[in-house]
């Protein structure tokens, strides 16, 4: 292209516009889909980086509409404290201890596909939720004689979410739940429910939360009611703390409890006031 | 017959318009970091994919950068970076482009520091702003290097930092500039 060195100067006598063409786009992940590692109840996509570590509480007063008597429920809790840790930026591992029914659960959640602008392009995150826990409760009569592994519950996730604006972010959250022992005979040891929510950031540090779960088979359980769970709530992010305020129908915080065994509804007015605390310290700083 | 050569050099040399691009410098892996210094923190990030042109002729420089690739000492402090301060899905980039004052590239020689004043506008968060920066060009056999500082006010760039969190976030940010220039289309570019 000898002939281009005669063109004139002014032709590209604007090195930003220079600097636009020799600097191609390139590939940027999207971040920070949602503020916390959790939509609300249920695991979002999002999971601690590399060296970050995560003291996560998350709480349930009891019904609002227990009255004076209970202080409208303040009474009463359900409590869940974990610590979790980013082994690396797709690797999140997690361990806790849950009041009801004072289950130890560990979980493992991979981020294989991030969601990424530019070239290859990618348009939703997927993350990968695998959950064990086990109960140390003492069982009502002391004269069963039951192995350990009925004591064991265990959770799938499939965790898919697209971030479509800075202000709104979508998650789909198919779930499996296998309970080696349950409550009833009525209660199916596996059971499926399709999660969804999402938030509607309304200020840079503050947004409108929302989920749901659809049990499948839910209505065959006429003995034993289980009402899917909604929970609504807000955000509010304060530097490394992430505050979420919420009004729920699941008094348990574990997936096989707040999915699978919700005993109140939203029609009947039985609602917990709840939150959650995420205080996130950096335990390994990257070397540069 | 020297002379004939000498005037037939000249008239080609003469005729020949100039090649803007024999005088530019480039590099797309220049280095911009800024630390904020706080009591209580320290937030620093380092960008490593900084694109720019130095116009050897005329002293003209221009630099471009995605904000998305700082990479923060703290990881979380890269995502409200991001999220809440600079507000990169809206404004990903920050350019700037300015002059060298009073360039002489003369006296550019010898691997040693020539100190050099720029000023120019300065784009980030969608604002616009003049800036001044201080820094030094040394020039090698195949590279150019420089070095410059910056200083910005968050305010100017209508970066907002809440209440909660004023005492975390310095309203004055340090920028040091590091560029290493090769010829331009020369192992440098394309």
């Amino acid at each position: 292209m000898a002939w281009s060195a005669w063109l004139p100067l002014a032709a590209q006598d604007d090195l930003l516009d220079l600097l636009d063409k020799e600097i191609r786009p390139k590939r940027v992940p999207v971040d920070a889909t949602f503020k916390s590692t959790r939509l609300i109840n249920c695991h979002s996509v999002e999971r601690m980086q590399g060296g970050d570590l995560e003291f996560h509480i998350a709480h349930r007063f009891g019904l609002i509409n227990s009255g004076f008597k209970k202080f409208y429920g303040l009474d009463e809790s359900s409590t869940h404290v974990s610590l979790e840790y980013g082994i690396t930026d797709w690797l999140e591992v997690g361990v806790g201890r849950a009041t009801v029914d004072e289950y130890f659960n560990g979980f493992l959640k991979l981020s294989p596909i991030r969601q990424s602008k530019g070239f290859p392009g990618m348009p939703v995150t997927v993350s990968v939720l695998l959950g064990g826990m086990t109960t140390t409760k003492e069982y009502p009569d002391p004269s069963w004689v039951v192995d350990a592994v009925h004591r064991r519950s265990f959770v799938t996730q499939l965790l898919v979410a697209r971030k479509f604006a800075p202000w709104l972010s979508l998650q789909l959250s198919p779930t499996w739940i296998h309970r080696n022992m349950v409550s009833t005979p009525l209660d199916p040891n596996r059971m499926f429910a399709l999660g969804m929510g999402g938030r509607l950031k309304f200020t840079p540090r503050a947004a409108l939360t929302c989920e749901y779960f659809l049990l499948k088979d839910r209505l065959l359980l006429t003995g034993a009611p289980r009402f899917n769970p909604l929970t609504i709530g807000i955000d509010i992010e304060t530097g490394s703390h992430v505050f979420q305020l919420f009004l729920t129908n699941s008094f348990n915080i574990l997936e096989p409890g707040y999915i699978a065994e919700t005993t109140r509804s939203w029609q009947k007015k039985e609602i917990h006031v709840g939150f959650n605390i995420s205080r996130v310290f950096t335990v390994i700083r990257e070397k540069k | 017959m020297k002379y004939v050569i000498v005037l037939v050099s000249t008239l080609i040399l003469g005729l020949a318009p100039a090649n803007s691009q024999d005088s530019l410098w480039f590099t797309r892996t220049g280095r911009i970091y800024f630390i904020s210094r706080t009591d209580i923190i320290d937030i620093d990030a380092n960008n490593y994919q900084v694109g720019s042109f130095l116009n050897m002729k005329t002293g003209e420089v221009a630099f471009t950068l995605l904000m998305k690739s700082f990479e923060f000492t703290l990881p979380l402090a890269e995502e409200h970076f991001n999220e809440n301060y600079v507000e990169s899905e809206k404004y990903p980039k920050a350019t700037f482009k300015g002059k060298i004052n009073s360039f002489n590239p003369s006296l550019l020689v010898g691997d040693a520091d020539y100190p050099v004043e720029a000023q120019g506008d300065l784009t980030i968060h969608g604002v616009t702003a003049r800036v001044q920066e201080k820094g030094i060009l040394r020039k090698t056999d195949e590279e150019i290097r420089l070095k410059a500082h910056i200083e910005i006010r968050l305010d100017t760039y209508k970066i907002k930092v809440p209440n909660i969190v004023a005492d975390r976030v310095a309203l004055v940010i340090p920028i040091e500039v590091d560029m290493l220039y090769k010829p331009y289309g020369k192992g440098a570019g394309k």
